[in-house]
């Protein structure tokens, strides 16, 4: 680990030692909201700010994108070239949620090239927080403000300074050239973690999954569902929902196949060619959202697919917040 | 959140359910924070005190009515000035009975806005009500801003404060303030058609089709939307800007006449878009040709549902 003082030499050091025209992506105001966006220089970053209002998933998996074009019967390969970045200041739980947005993409039987290719030139620089929100609750879903796994840069702030560490191969390449020396006692970090962890609200999930899976048929999610207006916010805000919807659109013999996020509370999720709709209500949605963040995805992968940002409930019009509900499904008795 | 209203509604909730006069009342309950609140649905006395008068309310109840629509259910509903003009317009649709409804009307001082919040503070991390004030914790340092600077367009627009169609009323009775409340759209037109042009594209532009504004609307009730339906494509699926505006500005021309002015679309929305720009000049429209405001006179039919022959048709080619 190396010491900094300012932490723009960091940035300018990237910025000098990558390829010509890396965009370093962090956290820019943008109207009063705060967004992942090229930064213009250091002082653009909003280095104050804990999360954006969005996660960097748009990144790796942009919210609308071009898929392919297509003339008649000729496919024409999407010539958009995937550039080099720098992922700039971003926090532990949205590490985690590019992780699992990689576990999704990058299965043996099927990669998703769009996503690999940008997730494999992207320089992850992690920023351990200091100062968590109220309503995170990372480390009920196996993270930790100091959570260093998935960067290949983290950064821990310390009294006045900065300690850098490379986490990956990758990580150490970048700051290669650096010329700071070693710090070998970090031993402060340990306690600094703890109080960050102190301040973060804990819930209980263990053994989640399994209650979940008994609760198939509950009346439980009658009653989650039932403030529930079926918008999409919750799913764009979040670090590691994946879905997308695939549309063509055509003039004469031309076009193109994109892809688009999509929302599992959306009633037209689910909806058949048919006209048949396998979850035509909001409470078979809901089942649907919270088990396969809290059941699906930690029988399958090992770990769940809500990271504990805290955005969904931040966001939602209605205030519906899923660490709350997935407490109360630990204690639901029917 | 008023104490004196929270307890009238909580009393009024009790003895309907105790009563057995409905199955539930729907009504505001408190968030996981003093800036939320979320819509509760109680079916037992017992429960009346999860209800309350939130600061922050600008969530139109009678969206949940539809809900309802074919179930034998007897519903209270806790309904502020514009929603009961919204359950006035579902009544008129012939969305909901009137026989299975108590509807319990609020003089509604008018609510507070997050994204006014958000305007004035900046990222609010944490809140406290401070009486007339609220202050904020916000990214940038501490920040105080008194509850009238937080109050959303459309409650600074509003001249229908007491409720239109109740069966019980609480609250006391509050003066409607001078003027029609369409001064600022005026002050908008008066603009260059560029002008307005550029800043609306920079408001649609900025959407990402995540219908949120249409899932809180009550009036956005359609079996299916015109932006879901594939067979024809009416719209493209992405955000190309043509798109977002032509998907704001249907959105706007199906509220024609029934659009009710109780800003829970913009609200709901997570870029913070401005909506009500669009919806008010549709209603400003609809009252000077049709003499018409949605929801408003529970006798009056809305003018998309009727045609009288002296009828403004200057407008069409």
């Amino acid at each position: 680990m190396i010491k900094l003082n300012n932490l723009k030499d960091l940035y300018s050091h990237l910025a000098r030692n990558t390829p010509r025209n890396t965009p370093i992506i962090g956290l820019k105001k943008e109207g009063n909201r705060y967004y992942y966006r090229p930064l213009k220089s250091y002082d653009e970053w909003s280095s104050d700010v804990l999360l954006g209002n969005f996660s960097p998933k748009d990144h790796f998996f942009p919210h609308d994108e071009t898929l392919f074009y297509f003339k008649a019967q000729k496919l024409i390969e999407s010539k958009e070239e995937i550039k080099p970045v720098v992922l700039w200041g971003v926090r532990p739980c949205d590490i985690a949620g590019i992780g699992e947005l990689e576990r999704m993409f990058n299965q043996i039987e099927y990669k998703d090239p769009y996503f690999m290719e940008r997730f494999d030139k992207t320089l992850i620089v992690g920023l351990a927080c200091t100062e968590p929100w109220p309503g995170c609750f990372c480390t009920s879903v196996e993270g930790s403000p100091y959570e260093s796994k998935g960067a290949d840069i983290f950064i821990y702030p310390v009294e006045g300074a900065y300690l850098i560490d490379a986490v990956s191969k990758k990580g150490e390449a970048a700051i290669e050239g650096l010329d700071v020396e070693e710090v070998s006692d970090v031993s402060q970090l340990e306690a600094d973690r703890r109080r960050a962890e102190d301040k973060i609200e804990k819930y209980n999930f263990e053994g989640i999954a399994d209650k979940l899976k008994s609760m198939v048929d509950s009346n439980f999610w009658d009653w989650i569902h039932s403030p529930c207006i079926g918008c999409g916010t919750c799913a764009f805000v979040c670090p590691s929902c994946h879905c997308f919807d695939i549309n063509d659109s055509s003039k004469g013999s031309r076009g193109l196949r994109s892809r688009q996020w999509d929302s599992c509370l959306y009633e037209g999720y689910t909806l058949e060619t048919s006209g048949h709709n396998p979850r035509p209500s909001g409470s078979q949605r809901w089942r649907q959202r919270l088990m396969h963040k809290f059941s699906y995805f930690p029988q399958v992968f090992g770990s769940y697919q809500c990271l504990g940002c805290g955005r969904c409930a931040r966001a939602c019009p209605v205030n519906i917040n899923i660490a709350e509900i997935a407490q109360k499904a630990m204690e639901w008795m029917e | 959140m008023s104490n004196s209203l929270t307890n009238q509604i909580r009393e009024e909730a009790r003895k309907l359910l105790s009563a057995r006069k409905v199955d539930l009342v729907i009504g505001y309950g408190e968030g996981d924070n003093p800036m939320r609140t979320r819509p509760v649905f109680v079916d037992n006395p017992e429960d009346a005190g999860k209800l309350v008068w939130p600061s922050f309310g600008l969530i139109n109840l009678a969206n949940y009515l539809l809900r309802y629509k074919n179930t034998l259910h007897r519903i209270g509903i806790v309904a502020k000035g514009c929603d009961t003009r919204s359950i006035v317009a579902l009544l008129k649709e012939n969305q909901i009975d009137r026989d299975r409804l108590f509807i319990i009307g609020v003089n509604c001082p008018g609510m507070l806005s997050r994204q006014v919040a958000r305007e004035k503070a900046g990222e609010i991390i944490a809140a406290e009500n401070k009486g007339e004030t609220w202050l904020f914790t916000t990214v940038e340092g501490k920040k105080e801003v008194s509850c009238f600077e937080l109050m959303p367009s459309n409650c600074v627009a509003c001249r229908h404060h007491a409720p239109v169609i109740s069966d019980v009323v609480v609250g006391d009775p509050i003066t409607e303030p001078d003027g029609d409340g369409y001064d600022s759209v005026r002050e908008f037109e008066k603009k260059s058609a560029p002008e307005r042009y550029q800043y609306l594209m920079s408001e649609m532009s900025a959407c990402i089709r995540c219908y949120a504004c249409r899932q809180a609307c009550p009036t956005c009730n359609c079996d299916e939307c015109f932006v879901d339906i594939t067979q024809p494509r009416w719209v493209d699926k992405g955000l190309d800007e043509t798109d977002l505006a032509i998907w704001q500005l249907i959105r706007t021309y199906h509220q024609a006449g029934r659009c009710v002015d109780c800003g829970a679309c913009e609200e709901a929305c997570p870029k913070g878009i401005k909506l009500l720009w669009l919806t008010r000049k549709m209603n400003l429209v609809v009252k000077e040709r049709f003499g018409f405001e949605a929801g408003v006179d529970p006798e009056a039919l809305p003018p998309l549902a009727t045609y009288k022959k002296d009828d403004p048709q200057e407008f069409i080619l």
